[in-house]
C-alpha cells in the first residue's frame, strides 16, 4: 500500500497486464482518451460494477440494527475470527430473509432434516431462521458450502406441476 | 403518491402475469427510499402472477391458514344462511408478503384462486369493493400492479375502477393485436358508463415475446403503430423480447435479473423497459 491511492490502483492495473496483454490495454488506453469519458470515469466504472454485480451491498454497522433487518450475533461473533464462514453465511442469510431460499417453515424442517440436524420447535418461518443459521455456523466451511448447493432443490419451494395439480384438483395436498 | 397500474389485454397468453410479477421484484430490489414498496393484486381466476411468486408450499399455507385472497375481496359482503349481518374485510389482513429485501424492498401480494371464476357468476355490485380495499391500504405503497383475466367481466371494471393507469402488452403476431382494439373499446365504454369520471388513462403499449425477424411480427408492429398513432397512444420504445429465461424463472420462482441464464442481456433488456415505464409512471 502506498499513501497514494491513485498509486495502489496503478499497481493493481499493472498485475493485470499479464491476464489481459498489452494490446487490450492500448485499446482501453485509446478509449479512455476521450474526454466525455475521463470526466463521466467513476460513474461509468460504478454503473458496470453494478451490472456486473461486483459491488457488495453496504456492510451493516455492528451493533446498529434496524428495525426490519439485523446480523444476528451467531454471525456477528465470527466476522473477525473467521471471516470466511462469516460472509458464506451472511449472504446466505440475507436470501433466507428475502425469503429468496426455504421460503416457508416446511422447506426450512425438511431441509433442516436431510442436512441431519436435529429438528427445531419453531412455529414460524422467522423463527426458525436464527436457529437454522446457528446450527451452520458450527459447521466448516466446506460443509456448508456442500449444503447451502444441495439447497437447489428446496430454492424457491415446490412448484411442481403435482403440487399445483394437489391443490387444483383436491383443495388442497 | 401511489402509482396504480393495471396490465391488461382482451387476448390471453401475452405475458401479463410474468411482466407483472417481474415490474414488481424489479422495483422491490431498488435502493431504501427509491419507491421499491411494492403491492402486486392477482386478479386472474387462473392465478398464474400468485404462482410464479410464491410457490405451492406457501400458497398452501395461504389456504391451510384460510389467509384471506381476492376472492374474500369481492365476497365479503355476500350473506350466507346463518352467518348474520356480512362483515367488511380488515383491508391489511389480505395483503401476505411475498418478498422482503434487506433493504426494505418488499411485495405483498393479494393471491388469486380458481374459485374467483365461481364467485363472478354472482358478479352484482361487486365491482368498487377492490377499489374501495385499495384506498385503504395504498399510502403504504409506491406502486401497485393489477394482473388482469384476459376477458371482459366485473373483474374488468372492479381494475378500471382500483387502477390510474393501463398498461397493455401486445404479442407481436395477428390475432393478439387485435386484443388492443378490444381491450381500448371496453375502456372507453367503461368512461362513458356510470364511473366516466374516472382518471383512469391508457399508459401505453409495449411489445412482449419479440424475435425480431419474423415476417409476421414485423407486420404486427407495423400496423399496432400505425394503429397507435391514429389514435393518441404511447407504444413504449423499449420492447421484452422472448428467452427461455422466462418460464425457466417462473419455474424457479425467480425473477428475470436472477434466472441462471439470463444474467446479462435478457436481465438487461428486462430492465430498460421497467426503467421506462418508472419514467411514464413518474416513479
Amino acid at each position: 500500500m502506498t499513501e497514494k491511492p491513485e498509486l495502489d490502483l496503478l499497481i493493481d492495473l499493472a498485475k493485470l497486464l499479464k491476464k489481459y496483454g498489452a494490446d487490450s490495454f492500448k485499446d482501453l488506453a485509446k478509449l479512455l482518451s476521450s474526454q466525455t469519458i475521463t470526466q463521466e470515469l467513476p460513474q461509468i466504472l460504478t454503473k458496470i460494477a453494478q451490472i456486473a454485480g461486483t459491488i457488495p451491498e453496504k456492510k451493516q454497522k455492528k451493533g446498529k440494527e434496524s428495525s426490519s433487518y439485523a446480523i444476528p450475533k451467531v454471525l456477528i461473533s465470527i466476522e473477525d475470527s473467521n471471516p470466511e464462514k462469516y460472509k458464506l453465511l451472511k449472504e446466505f442469510y440475507d436470501e433466507l430473509i428475502a425469503k429468496a431460499v426455504l421460503p416457508t417453515l416446511k422447506d426450512i424442517k425438511e431441509f433442516l432434516q436431510e442436512s441431519g440436524f436435529p429438528d427445531i420447535h419453531a412455529d414460524s418461518r422467522q423463527k426458525a431462521i436464527i436457529p437454522l443459521v446457528s446450527f451452520l455456523v458450527k459447521s466448516s466451511n466446506k460443509e456448508i458450502m456442500d449444503k447451502i448447493q444441495s439447497i437447489s432443490k428446496y430454492k424457491s419451494g415446490n412448484r411442481s406441476l403435482e403440487g399445483w395439480g394437489n391443490i387444483i384438483l383436491n383443495g388442497k395436498d | 403518491m401511489t402509482k396504480k397500474v393495471s396490465l391488461i389485454n382482451m387476448k390471453g397468453g401475452v405475458g401479463k402475469s410474468t411482466i407483472a410479477v417481474n415490474l414488481a421484484w424489479q422495483f422491490a430490489r431498488r435502493k431504501e427510499g427509491e419507491h421499491n414498496q411494492v403491492l402486486l393484486v392477482d386478479l386472474d381466476p387462473q392465478f398464474n402472477a400468485s404462482q410464479y411468486l410464491i410457490g405451492v408450499h406457501r400458497y398452501e399455507e395461504i389456504l391451510s391458514k384460510n389467509i384471506p385472497t381476492i376472492w374474500d375481496v369481492f365476497e365479503q359482503l355476500t350473506h350466507a344462511p346463518g352467518k348474520g349481518t356480512p362483515k367488511p374485510l380488515d383491508p391489511k389482513s389480505v395483503l401476505y408478503n411475498a418478498v422482503k429485501y434487506s433493504s426494505g424492498g418488499r411485495i405483498d401480494l393479494i393471491p388469486s384462486r380458481l374459485e374467483l371464476a365461481y364467485s363472478m357468476r354472482n358478479p352484482g355490485q361487486k365491482e368498487n369493493l377492490l377499489a374501495q380495499l385499495i384506498l385503504k391500504v395504498e399510502d403504504a405503497y409506491d406502486l401497485i400492479i393489477f394482473d388482469c383475466a384476459p376477458t371482459e367481466s366485473v373483474l374488468t371494471t372492479a381494475a378500471y375502477l382500483a387502477s390510474n393507469f393501463l398498461l397493455v402488452p401486445v404479442k407481436p403476431e395477428y390475432l393478439s393485436t387485435i386484443g388492443l382494439p378490444l381491450l381500448v373499446r371496453s375502456m372507453n365504454e367503461f368512461k362513458a358508463g356510470p364511473y366516466g369520471n374516472s382518471s383512469l388513462e391508457l399508459l401505453g403499449v409495449f411489445f412482449n415475446h419479440t424475435m425480431n425477424y419474423s415476417p409476421e411480427e414485423v407486420k404486427s408492429k407495423e400496423e399496432v403503430k400505425q394503429m397507435a398513432k391514429n389514435y393518441g397512444w404511447h407504444v413504449f420504445d423499449s420492447e421484452v423480447s422472448y428467452s427461455r429465461s422466462y418460464p425457466k424463472g417462473a419455474r424457479e420462482g425467480q425473477p428475470i435479473f436472477r434466472t441462471s441464464y439470463a444474467r446479462t442481456e435478457q436481465a438487461m433488456k428486462f430492465r430498460k423497459f421497467a426503467d421506462e415505464f418508472a419514467k411514464r409512471i413518474g416513479l
